[in-house]
């Protein structure tokens, strides 16, 4: 290929056309990964770059830099709209639904297939709406306000349907930490943690208890309302670049994600540590677009701050989105700042102040955070990182094949159906789509008028979350909880996403834009509702994923155990994964309490061990004891993990404690 | 009080609905006996938008003026934001409260409620006085902006359609307020546990269970009811013969009984049971029935089944 024809096709002066067709090649290329594993991921993200790349490339031959997106919405071809009836009925059908969707959960008791239909088809009235009604049909405030009734209803019915909590983490941050500084009105039960220095959501979960009289109420009716309410600065961050419809699109993609569900359902700091974060994406954009203003620059602050003393990971993502702001502010100063020199200025430093002090904030309480064992939770960190990268860390030395999946019995079943093939890629199928999106907008950032400084804020932003969520697994580097990162990754995804779908819906052609947005409004909502991480109460996939979740029986098992065989009278008590975090965190059992063992002949390591009905009929995991424990559960689950010779000295509905019998003729 | 005039006292409509909340929050939590929803109603506000609402009032007493193009120096965010930013102000008052109040040891409600009250009223007083010197028809009014954009004309629908929402959306309200009155749909299930007589912890933690064959020998059943309502349950203590590979050779029943457990209340039965020796393994089981006790009782066809290995004083079997 001569050096003309390459500087043709890669021609800086068109580097967003440049950068689709390397990217097409670059996405086809990463396709070949899937020789060397399996990870749905490795699938998905470059289909998805390829469709995201592939939509550019055939639209933008009508592309044009746009003038103030924010009040431009390109005459809309009617044929594909809404009808003046459909439209006008759809918001009373929302509402409609959300009431099915509270009287069958409560009547239901759980989420079952017929909630997250209607759940899916809530989702489909909504993007119906704004994908498809007119301008003059489409009323942003009332759509607005279906989105928040809709992500509130969602959550709150199933969390309040559900015993107990949903999650792991929940169980400790609620029944010992709230809970004792209800108990004591001080910080003290946080004195041996990281949070003594992060208590901003147990303070905010112990007001909550004052008022609402429990430790339940006090979470679920605080940062249960709060969360889903946040997302309403998704809405006023995208009006900054977007018109209403978009804007509300965004929002809706948010709302709608598995990850803020997830977050919203097993409520902990990194909940409150998201709310904040969101906080700082607006501050951020208003300072860029307009000057500096001090309300501004104090809600940077204060949000900034607000993070540090909320969760840990919170913080790291946030330093990065002020150190990418720092950096782009900076550099537009030394580029001459355009128009307004001296207003790049006083935003470059408004990002470096907010940034440095942030950082000095957050080292300095690091330091001095207690962590296990008396250490200090900086040093620790630094010393694990500095562990998994010497050790642990290789190309393609993924989680899910790595040397602890082979010495785990039970998990996902149903055999090799092909749904159960399909699984793991139908609840990517939102992410997909949503990446697609993102791209599409991102080459249409690198090619409208709407300021090099959010244009690179949000490609640099969106790309290093993506580094970090799905390139430093690809080496074995998991410490940083990769997972926490996505819910923060989509916030700036989705409102790229919602630019990219403008773009498309000016450029492209009637078919292209008809199919595409009936891809968004039909597979969006109704495969992101499904997923495993906004499911946690009760899988849609429930041979596929844990239920992180118990039933009242389950928690009475504990509770009861708890008084029968006292934590400090048994060595272990063991279980499957996840019941024994149960016994871990809520029954006190701290460390005694363990993932069961099985050896070739039955439970090993332990003399007290509760076999639950999950275990036989979900995908409970246990531990293989050894090289010649069983490598699948067999059919009979229960007498494998409670032996016909082991004692049973409690039963319930759906639990037992079974003890191990002493030798014959010991005494 | 509420008029558009220029040089006339000012709107202070929402600001009046702010302070009233306020003042209704606290009594709502501070005088005791109320209903709980009650408490909810006014608990949720203050905690999530009065203090946060308050001080976006003071910041901004001016209503927002969209522009066409890049928000300029003068323009204040709009409602959305504003709802936005109030809620994230008032998580940080609370929870900077919360933490003042917790580092002297005295989080508790009444102090908490006291100051959440202060500093939303002291806010309030602020947004008051600076609205005082805005313009009337500029003034930032939540209410006036709701009103002017809930007509059927403003949302897009016609007056079936406006009718129609108006409807579901009450259906949805009184939906919501059913689902948190009426219990939800719970499962029922019963307990059993073997515990010693002694120490009251499960049978054989500490050791195998001996017992004196041909003597009384004493065993506490456990029983748990959550199944809605009082129950009677039966018991039956069977005592087995088991053969090394686990072939059951013998059972023989040894006791029986008719246990009334309320809903919600535990019961420890002390049983006798008088055991003879076995030729084989000994291995007492109890088998709780949440009905009759049928003629041929079995582990199989019992609610829940408790077994435990005995041993015999003095030699192995």
């Amino acid at each position: 290929m001569s050096y003309q024809r390459l500087s043709g096709l890669l021609s800086i002066d068109d580097v967003d056309v440049s950068l689709a067709k390397l990217g097409l090649v670059v996405s086809v290329l990463l396709l070949g990964l899937r020789w060397f594993t399996s990870q749905a991921f490795l699938l998905v993200i470059p289909l998805a770059g390829v469709l995201g790349c592939g939509l550019y490339l055939v639209t933008n031959r009508n592309r044009t830099p746009t003038i103030a997106t924010r009040m431009y919405e390109a005459p809309r071809d009617s044929s594909h709209s809404l009808s003046q009836t459909v439209a006008g009925y759809v918001p009373a059908g929302v509402f409609i639904g959300l009431t099915a969707l509270v009287v069958s959960i409560h009547q239901l008791g759980m989420r079952t297939d017929l909630v997250y239909l209607l759940t899916g088809a809530i989702g489909v009235m909504i993007f119906g709406q704004l994908l498809f009604a007119d301008t003059d049909r489409l009323s942003p405030g009332l759509v607005l306000v279906e989105i928040m009734a809709a992500a509130l209803v969602l959550r709150l019915s199933a969390l309040y349907a559900t015993p107990g909590y949903v999650g792991v983490d929940i169980w400790t941050h609620a029944t010992v930490f709230i809970d004792g500084i209800v108990r004591t009105g001080s910080l003290s039960p946080l004195a041996e943690s990281k949070y003594l220095l992060a208590p901003f959501y147990h303070v905010f979960g112990a007001i909550g208890t004052l008022v609402f009289g429990s430790v339940r109420n006090g979470i679920y009716l605080s940062m249960g309302v709060l969360l889903p309410a946040s997302a309403l600065f998704i809405y006023a961050t995208g009006r900054f670049i977007l018109t209403p419809r978009w804007a509300l699109l965004a929002t809706a993609f948010y709302t709608f994600s598995d990850q803020f569900i997830r977050w919203g359902m097993h409520i902990i700091p990194t909940s409150l540590g998201l709310v904040f974060f969101l906080a700082v994406v607006y501050a951020t954009m208003r300072v860029y677009d307009a000057d500096a203003e001090r309300w501004a620059i104090a809600l940077l602050f204060i949000s900034s701050i607000a993070v540090v003393f909320t969760h840990q990971v919170s913080t790291v993502i946030t330093l990065l989105l002020l150190g990418v702001a720092t950096v782009v502010a900076t550099m537009m100063v030394l580029s001459g700042g355009g128009a307004t020199p001296s207003g790049w200025l006083r935003k470059a430093v408004t990002f470096a102040a907010v940034f440095a002090s942030t950082l000095a904030v957050t080292l300095s309480s690091w330091a001095v955070a207690p962590f296990s064992g008396g250490s200090r939770f900086l040093f620790r960190e630094l010393a694990v990182f500095r562990e998994l990268i010497v050790q642990n860390a290789g190309f393609l030395n993924l989680a899910s094949e790595g040397p602890g999946t082979s010495m785990s019995i039970g998990g996902a079943s149903g055999g090799a159906t092909l749904l159960t093939a399909l699984v793991p890629y139908i609840e990517l199928v939102g992410f997909a789509i949503l990446l697609a999106a993102t791209i599409v907008g991102g080459l249409h950032m690198l090619h409208w008028n709407g300021g090099p400084d959010v244009t690179a804020t949000f490609l640099l932003t969106v790309s290093g979350l993506f580094v970090v969520v799905f390139g430093l697994p690809l080496f074995g580097v998991r410490a940083h909880l990769p997972g926490r990162w996505i819910a923060f990754m989509y916030a700036p995804m989705v409102l790229m996403g919602a630019l990219g779908l403008s773009y498309l819906s000016r450029t492209g052609s009637r078919r292209t834009v008809l199919v595409v947005f009936l891809l968004v409004a039909l597979g969006y909502p109704t495969t992101m509702v499904v997923a495993e991480k906004a499911t946690l109460d009760s899988p849609a996939f429930d041979d596929q994923f844990k239920r992180f979740a118990y039933t009242e029986s389950e928690l009475a098992a504990v509770d009861t155990i708890h008084d029968i065989n006292p934590p400090m009278t048994t060595a272990t008590i063991a279980t499957d994964h996840p019941y024994y975090t149960l016994f871990d965190r809520y029954g006190g059992y701290g460390s005694s309490a363990v993932t069961l063992e099985l050896g070739a002949h039955g439970p090993v390591g332990t003399n007290a061990l509760v076999y639950r009905d999950y275990q036989a009929s979900g995908p409970a995991t246990f531990d293989r004891a050894d090289a010649d424990a069983p490598a699948h559960l067999p059919d009979s689950v229960e007498s494998t993990v409670c032996p016909a010779d082991w004692n049973v000295v409690y039963a319930n509905t759906d639990a037992k404690l079974c003890t191990a019998p002493a030798a014959e003729g010991a005494s | 009080m509420s008029t558009t005039h220029s040089g006339s006292p000012p709107r202070i409509g929402d600001l009046a609905i702010l302070i009233g909340t306020t003042l209704g929050a606290a009594i709502a939590l501070l005088v005791p006996g109320l209903p709980w929803i009650v408490e909810w109603a006014f608990g949720l506000p203050l905690l999530l938008v009065l203090p946060g609402y308050a001080i976006v009032s003071a910041l901004f007493p001016t209503a927002p003026t969209p522009t066409l193009s890049k928000t300029g120096p003068d323009d204040s965010p709009g409602w959305s934001a504003r709802v936005a930013i109030a809620l994230v102000l008032s998580v940080v008052s609370v929870v900077i409260i919360g933490v003042g109040l917790s580092m002297l040891g005295s989080l508790a409600l009444t102090p908490v409620v006291m100051a959440l009250v202060t500093v939303t009223s002291a806010a309030t007083l602020i947004a008051w006085i600076r609205r005082r010197r805005v313009e009337p028809g500029k003034r930032a009014d939540i209410r006036s902006h709701i009103a002017a954009h809930t007509t059927p004309s403003q949302l897009g629908l016609s007056r079936n359609q406006a009718l129609a929402l108006g409807v579901a959306v009450l259906l949805l309200g009184a939906g919501t307020v059913a689902a948190g009155v009426i219990p939800p749909a719970t499962t029922s299930y019963s307990e059993a546990a073997l515990l010693s007589p002694d120490t009251g912890t499960a049978l054989g933690m500490n050791g195998t269970v001996q017992f004196a064959a041909g003597e009384q020998n004493t065993v506490t059943l456990r029983l748990e009811n959550h199944e809605g309502g009082a129950m009677t349950y039966g018991a039956v203590g069977v005592l087995q013969d088991v053969t090394s590979n686990g072939t059951v050779v013998e059972s023989r029943e040894l006791d029986r009984g008719r246990l009334i457990v309320a809903d919600g209340e535990t019961l420890h039965s002390e049983r006798t049971v008088t055991p003879t020796r076995t030729e084989h393994r000994a291995r007492l089981q109890y088998l709780v029935y949440t009905g009759p006790i049928p003629e041929d009782p079995t582990a199989e066809n019992a609610a829940l089944a408790l077994r435990i290995w005995v041993e015999y004083d003095g030699s192995s079997p």
